[in-house]
């Protein structure tokens, strides 16, 4: 019972705060970022640039990159594996992406092994185009409101 | 489970059936609809049936489609609707997946399977779409009670087309809920009584791994935080609804959070990486709960187009090695206290035996019973901050006949238990020790080792807004109060840092943070003999600072 007593006796002469936390599955230890994305309109494409920065040393990094709903990548390179990666390193990757609706994403996933040998991956989805988001949801049920109006998605089921 | 259909009467009038008003029963759940002295007199049809989900077997090749497995939707609510949508009955599915209702016959009705676990009385767990207003995710079908048939099996179906997710991915759902009813039909097991406050599971096909607005899809990562699980859905990229490891993990935060108590201080991990202690404790925890509630030592994260490829960790091997951090030249072993597979590892290897198999060297299979009582009871309500040190602890506490054995297991992750209390290892001749103890009055400046109070980024970075969660980003100090009172905590910026933008942490993830440079302080009132700890961080690179908690006589 002890620690809730003190929590209940802080005094706040500084910002207090209990923030929830966010508990993430385990991923490699590099972070994914690109730059803001531009329009050419002469090719009617967009340009932009990701960045994968280690957060630690690492043996190895490879990085594979796709168009990723309604996104095609038409320029700059698809995979990069970079060896003998120190804490903090940044590298680069240009690319060319055709949109099929005003807004896509680029996939990244990168792939990492340290110095024991253990391996670790992490994804990401980067926006290209516009912010409208729902060009690029996919296609399924919608909610439906019942009798009592909560909000359902329904899906068929299979019968037998 | 086949049904045994009831014969119509003959000797029921079809104008009499006509007449009848529904009437309906339901197993486990509630009844629903009217009866008549008519109703009485005829006897019902059984609608019964299963609910199972498509699954598929993982491997480091991803999720195999080719291989689908049917299996039971269990412990969820099932509804009998009318053509009006209202609903008649409601009942549970068993273990098997099975439900069943009584009803008249001539009816049309829907069979409606929400995405809730429901038990004692109340829904715990649902599965809904944060993309679309939090909507319940639910199957059904469609049917007439009619003549001899009245059976009714219902199959959520994966959506997998080939090459892509072409149609609704009705498993998705109930995949998770199958490992969240796995784990808590291992908590039933040790506390038949534990009660599961409401946890909301949010899952969509556009939950994708990009950080921003969480009602967009933009999640990031799957992840728990506040009683809710964010899950990817991102087919062709990273999807988690069948990484039943994944789920498991998450669902472990859950437990922690819920029945012990997570001093965690979030954000990115792996399994290499020199962790805050009480992030490791978390982290490894979290895995090997999965491990032990679907009783395989596999952790696998698929990914990838078609979900063409696995991360496998097996929580039953050495992760680690004997490895240092070889760019950072005389460092400490990967494995250690500051380690989640360390963590994960040893926290498998004392369970084990008892239902997996041990290794050979691992004398303790102590089950789940006691890592559960450990965490609920010391470990939930140690002054210490939640480590392996407060688990060990506790274990030994309450099997001292074990205490050899689980000391001997920690020294092959290179934790040592044997001279340590609940907070740590003082004896650590490794790193300094993770705790420095304090004595009232006394302005620290140095740690257990002589060396300048500093926080450090040699294995982890911090920036003006996060102030770190890994090994020595946050320092730890103890203090142990003879006489009780309000006593002040502060920490102020020294040396070649004068500027420092310093935090300061107590258990439960409780933090005092002014948000700019300069001195941190806070007051507290501790009671006679008990011990105060609390750590230090800072959102500048690698801070000089002293402490010190002295008695006030102001009002706590």
């Amino acid at each position: 019972m002890y620690k809730f007593l003190v929590y209940a006796a802080i005094c706040c002469v500084a910002a207090c705060s209990q923030a929830p936390k966010v508990m993430a599955k385990k991923g490699a230890p590099v972070q994914i970022s690109n730059a803001s994305p531009t329009f050419d309109s002469s090719s009617n494409t967009w340009r932009t640039v990701v960045h994968v920065q280690a957060r630690t040393a690492l043996e190895t990094v490879r990085v594979e990159l796709s168009g990723y709903r309604n996104a095609t990548l038409v320029g700059g390179d698809r995979s990069m594996q970079i060896t003998d990666v120190a804490s903090g390193e940044i590298h680069d990757v240009p690319l060319v992406i055709e949109l099929g609706e005003v807004s896509g994403y680029v996939s990244v996933i990168v792939m990492t092994t340290d110095y024991s040998g253990a391996t670790r991956q992490r994804t990401a989805a980067l926006r290209i185009g516009s912010d409208e988001q729902g060009s690029v949801r996919s296609e399924l049920a919608k909610p439906s409101s019942g009798t009592n109006g909560e909000s359902l998605i329904l899906m068929p089921a299979q019968t037998n | 489970m086949r049904i045994l259909y009831l014969a119509l009467s003959k000797s029921l009038s079809r104008a009499l059936l006509v007449a009848l008003s529904l009437s309906l029963t339901a197993c486990g759940g509630g009844g629903g609809g009217g009866s008549s002295d008519a109703a009485e007199f005829l006897p019902q049809l059984t609608l019964s049936g299963t609910v199972s989900y498509t699954d598929f077997p993982l491997s480091s090749r991803g999720i195999d489609y080719n291989a689908p497995l049917n299996r039971p939707v269990r412990g969820v609510v099932v509804e009998l609707r009318n053509t009006q949508d209202n609903v008649l009955a409601s009942s549970v599915t068993d273990d098997a997946g099975s439900y069943r209702f009584n009803v008249d016959r001539d009816t049309d009705v829907r069979v409606l399977v929400r995405a809730e676990l429901h038990a004692a009385g109340s829904v715990n767990t649902r599965v809904v779409d944060n993309t679309r207003e939090k909507s319940l995710y639910a199957i059904f079908a469609d049917t007439r009670i009619a003549g001899v048939s009245a059976e009714l099996n219902l199959v959520a179906a994966s959506g997998w087309g080939g090459s892509a997710y072409t149609a609704d991915r009705a498993a998705a759902p109930f995949s998770i809920l199958d490992t969240i009813y796995q784990g808590q039909e291992l908590l039933r097991s040790v506390d038949p009584s534990v009660s599961f406050p409401l946890l909301t599971v949010n899952w969509s096909p556009d939950n994708l791994p990009n950080d921003g607005d969480l009602a967009a899809g933009e999640i990031g990562t799957s992840f728990y935080s506040a009683s809710e699980l964010y899950i990817l859905g991102a087919g062709g990229l990273d999807t988690d609804e069948y990484d039943d490891g994944v789920i498991g993990h998450e669902w472990g935060h859950y437990v922690e959070d819920t029945f012990s108590r997570s001093d965690s201080v979030g954000g990115p991990h792996g399994g290499g990486d020199l962790l805050h202690p009480s992030l490791a404790y978390s982290e490894g925890l979290a895995t090997a709960f999965s491990s032990i509630v679907r009783n395989d030592p596999l952790y696998i994260d698929t990914f990838s187009v078609r979900q063409s490829r696995g991360s496998v960790t097996n929580v039953d091997s050495d992760n680690n090695g004997d490895f240092s951090r070889s760019s950072l030249g005389d460092r400490p072993l990967l494995d250690g206290y500051y380690s989640e597979n360390s963590v994960m590892e040893l926290v498998f290897d004392l369970y084990d035996g008892a239902t997996a198999n041990p290794e050979s060297g691992d004398e303790v299979a102590l089950g789940f019973g006691p890592i559960y009582e450990a965490i609920t009871g010391g470990v939930k309500n140690s002054s210490a901050f939640s480590s392996i040190f407060t688990l060990l602890h506790y274990l030994k506490e309450a099997s001292p006949e074990d205490a050899a054995a689980i000391d001997e297991l920690a020294a092959a992750e290179n934790i040592s238990a044997a001279f340590a209390d609940e907070f740590h290892d003082p004896l650590d001749v490794q790193l300094t020790p993770m705790y420095t103890d304090l004595s009232v009055g006394v302005r620290a400046e140095v740690d257990a080792r002589g060396q300048s109070l500093q926080t450090s980024t040699d294995y982890g970075p911090v920036d003006g807004t996060d102030d770190g969660n890994k090994l020595l980003n946050h320092r730890f100090f103890k203090v142990e109060v003879e006489q009780g009172g309000c006593f002040s905590v502060v920490a102020t910026p020294a040396g070649a840092t004068p500027n420092a933008d310093l935090a300061i942490y107590f258990i439960n993830r409780l933090y005092v943070d002014r948000f700019v440079a300069g001195e941190e302080s806070t007051r507290i009132r501790i009671d006679s003999g008990e011990v105060l700890a609390f750590a230090v961080s800072a959102f500048t690179d690698a801070a000089f600072f002293s402490v010190l908690v002295d008695f006030t006589t102001d009002q706590c």
